[in-house]
């Protein structure tokens, strides 16, 4: 009787430490996922590069410096990678992408015919849109990572990821330009 | 003045104001405009103020019944042992509750129809029709369209439709709100203490409540965190841990599902389930979506106060009343549709 006893108790440890661990390296897919998602969100900005350029080409909008702005921004979007979890990169193309909507923003001002241009318009709804999706893909990206930090922190998880797991909390993104204009700071 | 003169000013005045609520309810169910409600409140206003019934001679009336109730009750204790007077005691004392149960209903009548008005404000307030049955959509269609109204094996049916219309920065839409109302049958065995085996059936009674529009831009689509029995199709996962707790989503194609949910939206649907309960989308295949939701209070307006204060009622429904749940409902589905519209 109590030999049966132990074993059901190790058959049911066993299955216990199998679910943490399953949990926890779903949680790290779901992380690695949401990140994806954030470099994918950036990348479609890549489709409104082209008709950007045509239209700043078709006004002849020269003194803005926006040529160099939305080439500093292709290049920054071309070294993203979604297999790398690279917070750092992604504010920078975030930078070069605020950049530019200022940079368009100036340029509207100085050129009404542009203002006028519904290409132009349609343009930057889109590309607002997109703006959007990435700051709620990063929301989704910062959620998932949240879920796994609990998810290897909590007791008995951290015996487990410890011991068998061994993998490492995951920085959230922060976007330090943002953060800046508060006084309160996360330590 | 007299006992006899102030029943008789009393009596007037209850028939007066009755007479005035009895037409301020009817009409109030007519009401086109805020103008035409202010009238209402003007007619209202001309009566003696503050607004209220004179109940005074009912609470006379009741504590003398009362009073000869107990006369009685003790007459047959101390004095004479007469078999009837307890008898007549007990009559009186019920008696004495009618009075008071007259005044009571009239209260109760009384506010609801302040806040009948109010809610005809709210209405009125947000381009919000209340449809008689009459002129309701097809809603036998509804429910062979949509799987969200498969429920309850007893009765289904619909209480209430109302017609809106939303203008957004980008899209304007027409819309139905409606409450649905379905009974769940069951039959329950059960034994007793004797071994006895006794059957019974038993109803429970739910309420589901929603909108209905037209949205041409996802079809054959179901986000689901309430299901139905006739919930079916493709799965699909976003990329959110949070929103694949709250929901789970059926598409004819999983493409159209990973098409339409892009960050932003399932962003916005979370935040939604946030405010909505059992929050439920579902985009037919012709073009309509039917969001639906257990919240009860979407459509709620409470006053500030009763018809008793009726300058700062009045004051109240001057004022713009907002719905903010309606309205925060109705721009999240505004968000939806304009990250799925195309810009070019």
């Amino acid at each position: 009787m109590a030999t049966a006893i132990i074993i059901g108790a190790v058959i049911l440890l066993a299955l216990f430490i199998v679910v943490i661990y399953n949990g926890i390296i779903t949680r790290m897919n779901a992380v690695e996922r949401g990140w994806a998602n954030v470099i994918t969100q950036e990348r479609q900005k890549n489709k409104m590069i082209p008709p950007l350029e045509q239209l700043v080409a078709q006004f002849q909008v020269h003194e803005t410096g926006l040529q160099t702005q939305i080439a500093e921004l292709r290049s920054g979007i071309a070294k993203l990678h979604s297999d790398n979890i690279d917070a750092s990169q992604l504010q920078q193309v975030e930078s070069k992408t605020k950049d530019l909507m200022q940079g368009l923003n100036i340029a509207v001002e100085a050129y009404p015919d542009l203002k006028a241009s519904e290409v132009f318009n349609n343009l930057m709804r889109e590309i607002a849109e997109q703006q959007e999706n990435i700051g709620a893909a990063i929301r989704i990206f910062n959620q998932n990572v949240e879920d796994f930090n609990n998810g290897i922190q909590v007791f008995p998880n951290s015996l487990v990821n410890a011991s068998l797991n061994k993998k490492s909390r995951v920085t959230p993104f922060h976007d330090s330009e943002a953060e800046a204009g508060f006084e309160y700071k996360l330590k | 003045m007299s006992a006899d003169q102030h029943n008789k000013s009393a009596y007037q005045h209850n028939k007066t104001m009755a007479a005035t609520l009895a037409l301020v309810k009817r009409q109030n169910q007519q009401l086109q405009s805020k103008t035409e409600l202010l009238q209402l409140l003007d007619k209202l206003a001309a009566l003696p103020q503050p607004l209220a019934y004179r109940h005074l001679p009912l609470w006379f009336l009741s504590a003398g019944l009362i009073a000869a109730a107990l006369a009685c009750i003790w007459l047959y204790h101390y004095l004479v042992e007469l078999s009837w007077l307890p008898a007549i005691g007990w009559g009186l004392l019920g008696l004495s509750l009618l009075p008071l149960i007259l005044i009571g209903w009239r209260h109760a009548s009384f506010k609801k129809l302040g806040r009948e008005l109010y809610w005809q404000n709210a209405l009125l307030d947000n381009q919000l029709q209340l449809l008689p049955p009459s002129r309701w959509p097809d809603s036998r269609s509804w429910q062979q369209q949509f799987a969200e109204f498969d429920r309850g094996n007893h009765k289904r049916e619909f209480k209430q439709i109302i017609a809106g219309h939303y203008a957004g920065a980008e899209h304007q839409f027409d819309y139905h709100y409606w409450h649905f109302h379905y009974v769940d049958r069951r039959t329950v065995t059960s034994t007793n203490s004797k071994g006895q085996i006794r059957t019974r059936t038993q109803y429970t009674h739910y309420d589901r409540y929603g909108l209905m529009l037209p949205f041409k831009y996802v079809q054959s689509l179901f986000i689901c965190a309430f299901a139905p029995a006739g919930f079916n199709g493709e799965k699909y996962q976003s990329d959110s841990g949070r929103f694949n707790k709250i929901f789970k989503v059926r598409a004819k194609a999983q493409m159209q599902a990973a098409r339409f949910l892009k960050p932003a939206v399932v962003v916005a649907l979370e935040d939604l389930a946030g405010q909505l309960r059992q929050l439920n989308l579902e985009f037919s295949a012709d073009g309509v979506l039917c969001v639906s939701f257990a919240d009860a209070d979407v459509l709620d307006a409470k006053p500030p106060c009763g018809l008793e204060q009726l300058s700062r009622f009045r004051q109240s429904i001057e004022q713009t009343t907002a719905l903010p749940k309606l309205q925060q409902t109705l721009a999240s589905i505004h968000q939806l549709m304009r990250h799925s519209d195309s810009n070019f």
